[in-house]
């Protein structure tokens, strides 16, 4: 029976044992270990977000270089492109240009060939036109030694003349 | 020097070795009573006490043939308080109830079945020693204040525990995440201490009365009943409204139901530190019993029959008081726990604040 009744002594002792122990061991034992903790596992939290965050901030970079490598290529091609058009269009051009040259030098050529041989023709007319008076003068000279037929021929181109 | 692992080894060790002692302590007690008496012993064990008895020693033999014992104990002071004398502090002499008392007779007190009246007036005396148990308490505390304030200091030199402190963390740990968020939520941070508090000193005191230093400490009922009154303290100086309009004014029934609630809820406000009072004392003392019961077997037996039939019995005996023993360090544990627990629970439902009155109509 004794040992189931509570003695004020010991019961006092327990309380003001236990009151005290724990303010102490709350304020020098509890507190910097319980912060210790605390700040430990914020820590450990921190980094693992940082770790998270680094990671996502790699991916980024990762997918900007992508996208800027992207982007050259298509500048490249894009440039290369450009550029072969522009070496088209200058090529074109110049053919052009030559075209055009070529074109005028042959018409000058042309020009001046017929200029030439207008001038050759009119020579060679008049060639065989003075050629054709002297053979005609020779043949008529020839025909018309008898005065008879002089005045047939003369009588016969004047009719023809008439005619006309 | 030391590689790792035995820096846990060593602590069993230092236990079985405990377990060893503390065999060889109860045995020398037990010698010499001349007519032994099991439940003698339990009780002397189990109780408190005026005087820190560990041992005796057996040193030749009395004028009268019987043989005679030096005490390995500590006289502890009588601090006593009455109305007619005042404050009275004063040591007695002899280890035995009847020692203890001839010798308080002597200044004036009558000591008998661990009540003390004044001789002259008869007087009721209020009784405020420092016994064995609550010096074992304070030897508690303070080896508690001492390691971990040291392991406190280790944190600010390294955040990452080492031996002591890596040893408790998990725990307090535990403690922090599986008892006290739990339960209080918010108000964890608020008294989280506390329950560490009362967590270590529960555990501490219970390994403590594993040791073989004759002490009990979690198995009196003055101390559990200590622990549980602050702990009966704190749930209802920080109960809130909702609490103590459950316990006076029930919400969400009929009337005459509100005042048939009124004193189941008021004996149950009552009932709640008297559940944490014996559960504690019952489980440690009850233990203590055990070992102690078992131990003794071996001494019913050489007195009852022989002394070969007592130590026939030894191998078992030992056998299931080591068993028993084992069992006890899980006990130690849990039952720090459960206290602790069941203190959150209940703090935890006195915080309790529901906002959903219509709920209950």
């Amino acid at each position: 029976m004794e040992i189931i009744l509570p003695k004020f002594g010991l019961f006092f002792w327990t309380v003001v044992i236990f009151i005290i122990y724990y303010f102490i061991i709350a304020k020098f034992a509890w507190k910097p270990i319980l912060s210790a903790i605390k700040k430990r596992e914020e820590g450990i939290e921190k980094a693992l977000q940082d770790a998270e965050s680094a990671k996502q901030e790699i991916q980024k970079m990762n997918e900007l270089t992508e996208k800027i490598h992207k982007e050259a290529l298509a500048e490249k091609s894009r440039i290369i492109k450009e550029a072969e058009e522009l070496a088209n269009q200058k090529k074109q051009l110049a053919e052009q240009e030559a075209s055009n040259i070529k074109a005028k030098k042959l018409a000058e050529v042309e020009q001046e060939i017929t200029i030439m041989k207008n001038a050759a023709i009119t020579e060679i007319k008049n060639l065989v036109g003075s050629l054709s008076v002297e053979i005609a003068e020779k043949i008529l000279k020839e025909q018309l030694k008898n005065p008879k037929e002089q005045e047939a021929f003369a009588k016969a181109e004047l009719d023809k003349i008439n005619l006309n | 020097m030391f590689c790792k692992p035995n820096n846990y080894i060593r602590p069993f060790l230092i236990f079985l070795f405990s377990f060893v002692f503390n065999f060889t302590f109860i045995n020398a007690k037990e010698e010499k009573a001349s007519d032994f008496s099991v439940s003698e012993l339990m009780f002397h064990h189990i109780k408190d006490s005026h005087d820190w008895h560990i041992a005796d020693i057996p040193s030749g033999t009395n004028p009268d043939g019987t043989t005679r014992y030096i005490p390995i104990a500590i006289h502890l002071p009588w601090i006593l308080y009455s109305s007619e004398k005042g404050l009275d502090i004063f040591f007695v002499e002899g280890h035995t109830e009847e020692e203890q008392a001839k010798s308080a007779e002597q200044k004036g007190y009558k000591y008998h079945h661990g009540e003390i009246h004044e001789t002259s007036s008869g007087v009721h005396v209020l009784d405020l020693s420092i016994t064995k148990t609550s010096l074992q308490m304070l030897i508690v505390a303070l080896l508690l204040i001492f390691l971990f304030k040291r392991a406190a200091n280790q944190y600010n030199e390294n955040p990452l525990p080492k031996g002591f402190a890596s040893f408790m963390e998990p725990i307090m740990v535990f403690v922090r995440d599986e008892v006290v968020k739990p339960n209080l939520g918010k108000h964890a941070d608020n008294f989280l201490p506390y329950m560490l508090s009362l967590f270590f000193f529960i555990w501490f005191c219970n390994l403590f009365g594993l040791t073989p230093l004759n002490s009990n400490i979690a198995g009196n009922i003055s101390v559990t009943a200590g622990l549980a009154i602050l702990s009966f303290l704190i749930i209802n100086f920080n109960g809130k409204r909702d609490y103590w309009e459950h316990i006076f004014w029930y919400p969400g029934v009929p009337l005459p139901v509100k005042f048939i609630m009124l004193p189941v809820e008021l004996v149950g406000v009552f009932t709640k530190p008297f559940a944490l009072t014996v559960r504690l004392f019952a489980n440690i003392s009850a233990g203590h019993f055990m070992v102690l019961g078992l131990i003794s077997l071996i001494f019913v037996f050489s007195k009852g029959t022989s002394i070969s039939a007592g130590l026939g019995i030894a191998p078992l005996s030992i056998f299931f008081s080591l068993f028993i023993l084992s069992l006890e360090f899980l006990v130690a544990i849990v039952q720090a726990y459960v206290f602790t627990l069941l203190t959150c629970v209940f703090l935890g439902s006195a915080l309790e604040e529901h906002h959903h009155e219509e709920a209950h109509h």
